[in-house]
């Protein structure tokens, strides 16, 4: 399970930082500029400064486990609005609900209309070779 | 210097001079003495050692505080109890909280008790002041590199502080209550103990009077901060404490000198680590201040990897090869985020990443990862661009394309270590390097382990795997991106992390060149190390 809180950016300003003696929280930038902090760092005594501000968000937000795309299997379901972890494009976000029979799953930064990638990620990783 | 109580002064009003406290050249006594802690300040369980310290931000509280001035009079018995009495109806007069000024703090409480002591023309007068809250503000000192005496990483000297005695912390504990039922004879009940006691005995001076103040306040502020404080005594005892009963400070004495107090502090203690002389002179500068100890066993079998490995390279000190090197499956999360090298560049964790002890850190591939506080040029004593190693011990072997370590300066040059792609199932590290690239050499399918990139002259790289070398790495440019290594994720040129790792680490470190000798010694003895604990993971 990979649980993220999915939070504004005036959220994540409020909690970004080192907190506790050996750690910091450094919230992501999804693709449609939404921040994710993992859930699991309100049970991290280091952010015990943090934990009722955490526990709100995970209270008014939305918490979403974050599953891999698979994106080399010959089939995958996706629901609208759910982030998935793409082996290619880190994080992107389904904007239909669709299943897809393909053999070989075209790069999806061609599928535009179905996947929103973060705009700074321009190339494939795996292609990108350094 | 004026004494006054609501404004007025005690000497032009009242006729009180300020004299000397016991044992003191000032009129004051207590005026800077930390009070005690209030409620509930620690649990002590039945079944275990010593106590679970109450030290949570909103768990502590603090009592208020009694301060003493010293005066006198001189006159006839009447004409003295005239002005003690015009003294005492001011007192009495009060409706609320007085304001009592001194040269060394102005107090915000009630008078409890003045009491005069009659002599020959004269009258000495002691009067307690007590002032319910006191301002435990101050700012910490700035922590210092390894020195014999620390609190929480700061030298004692930085509050001022010199020890002249610590005492009772090698006393054995009392027993804890026994409870029994026994008819005829003595019962008894074999119970734990109870927790230590560190007893400090020392002084604070001073420089000046404000000078003095600020260091007592800097006191303040350590012994009353959330959590349990870590003393080192002596470079050889690491002592995690916290504090219950406050401090003392007696004796003062002010000269154009500045100013100088005793110090007497009862800390309870939670833990004691000792470190033993015959450990490696590196591990022994590792563990001083932890607030977690390693256990002896874990010890023994890091010391028994340094001395072995540091033998079979010809170092005296990791510092004369590395600038970091991090032990990152230890015992403790604590421990492994330390620099082995040296007391600088120790590790934050960012976003939550995996801890297990003797295995390492995992991230989720998503956001979490270890930042080594290495800015890698600004940091670097051993590594330079073209004589520079960079390692890591993966214990998992996954087969994604969006993983990495390292570090870059856009696409101008990269510490990289990217070690399986998907699908290419290819190593694809960098060190130092940037313009064009060679091809990335292939075949890493398959096993975990150490991987080390090194380099000792320009224009290319050579990774190794668990000693053995794959194709140098070629490139047009030798450069150092001057942004802090990150592990488990890429430095993006210090805006942000990319290529998220969820590989498990147990190693990684920073350095000078290495050879295929050293390459091997370090590979080696490190597994040794992983197997004692049974976690190594090269076949």
């Amino acid at each position: 399970m990979r649980n993220y809180i999915i939070i504004s950016k005036e959220q994540a300003d409020a909690v970004r930082g080192r907190h506790g003696k050996y750690s910091a929280l450094e919230p992501v930038e999804f693709p449609d500029g939404k921040f994710a902090i993992p859930e699991r760092c309100i049970d991290d005594p280091e952010f015990a400064d943090i934990k009722v501000t955490l526990q709100k968000y995970q209270k008014e937000g939305i918490v979403q486990d974050i599953e891999d795309l698979n994106e080399k299997s010959e089939r995958i379901t996706i629901e609208e609005n759910k982030y998935y972890l793409s082996k290619d494009y880190w994080v992107v976000k389904s904007l239909i609900s669709t299943t897809m029979e393909l053999k070989e799953l075209p790069d999806i930064k061609e599928l535009n209309e179905i996947f929103l990638i973060r705009k700074d990620i321009t190339t494939s990783v795996n292609k990108w070779h350094k | 210097m004026a004494y006054t109580l609501n404004g007025i002064d005690l000497y032009n009003t009242y006729g009180i001079t300020a004299s000397h406290a016991l044992g003191s050249n000032v009129a004051m006594a207590g005026v800077f003495d930390m009070p005690q802690r209030t409620g509930k300040t620690y649990h002590d369980w039945g079944d275990s050692d010593s106590v679970e310290p109450w030290v949570r931000e909103d768990e502590i509280m603090f009592a208020g505080r009694d301060i003493q001035f010293s005066g006198f009079l001189t006159g006839t018995t009447s004409a003295i109890n005239t002005k003690l009495q015009t003294f005492y109806d001011a007192i009495n007069a009060a409706t609320g909280l007085s304001i009592f000024e001194t040269p060394y703090h102005s107090a915000s409480g009630y008078i409890k008790t003045v009491i005069p002591e009659h002599m020959n023309g004269g009258c000495t007068v002691k009067m307690t002041f007590r002032e319910p809250a006191v301002a435990l503000t101050g700012t910490l000192p700035a922590s210092g590199t390894s020195v014999a005496y620390m609190i929480d990483n700061i030298p004692f000297s930085s509050f001022g502080l010199y020890l002249s005695k610590a005492d009772q912390l090698h006393n054995l504990p009392e027993n804890k209550e026994q409870y029994f039922t026994k008819y005829g004879q003595e019962g008894y009940q074999i119970v734990k103990r109870k927790h230590k006691i560190l007893e400090i005995n020392g002084f604070v001076a001073g420089s000046s009077l404000s000078d003095f103040t600020s260091k007592i306040e800097a006191l303040y502020k350590v012994f009353s901060s959330s959590g349990t404080r870590t003393i080192v005594l002596n470079s050889i005892v690491t002592v995690v404490c916290f504090a219950t009963e406050g401090f003392k400070i007696e004796n003062v004495h002010y000269s154009n000198n500045g100013v100088i107090g005793r110090f007497h502090i009862n800390l309870m203690v939670k833990s004691v680590a000792y470190y033993d002389a015959g450990y490696d002179a590196d591990l022994n500068t590792y563990i001083s201040g932890l607030s977690i100890a390693l256990s002896d066993a874990q010890l023994t079998k890091i010391n028994t990897f340094l001395v072995n490995y540091k033998t079979a390279d010809s170092l005296t000190n990791l510092s004369d090869a590395y600038d970091v090197m991090y032990y990152l499956g230890n015992e403790t999360a604590e421990s492994s985020l330390r620099n082995l090298v040296k007391r600088a560049h120790d590790a934050v964790v960012v976003n939550s990443p995996t801890f297990t002890a003797y295995e390492g850190f995992a991230g989720d591939g998503i956001s979490s990862y270890i930042d080594t506080n290495y800015q890698i040029d600004t940091d670097k004593v051993n590594y330079a661009v073209n004589n520079a190693s960079f390692g890591i011990y993966y214990r998992s072997n996954i087969a994604a394309a969006n993983i990495g370590s390292g570090c870059r300066n856009g696409t101008t040059s990269y510490i990289s270590m990217r070690v399986r792609d998907a699908g290419a199932s290819s190593m694809s590290a960098i060190l130092n390097q940037g313009g064009s690239f060679g091809a990335a050499p292939v075949n890493n399918s398959g096993t975990p382990g150490m991987f080390i990139s090194s380099k000792t002259s320009a224009g290319s790289s050579i990774t190794y795997k668990n000693k053995i070398a794959f194709a140098a790495r070629t490139a047009s440019v030798d450069a150092i991106p001057d942004y802090n290594i990150y592990l488990g994720a890429r430095n993006d040129s210090g805006a942000s992390a990319e290529i998220y790792s969820n590989r498990q680490m147990a190693f990684a470190f920073c350095g000078k060149g290495l050879s295929q000798a050293n390459i091997n010694n370090l590979t080696d003895n490190f597994e040794v190390l992983m197997d004692a604990n049974g976690k190594g993971v090269i076949a």
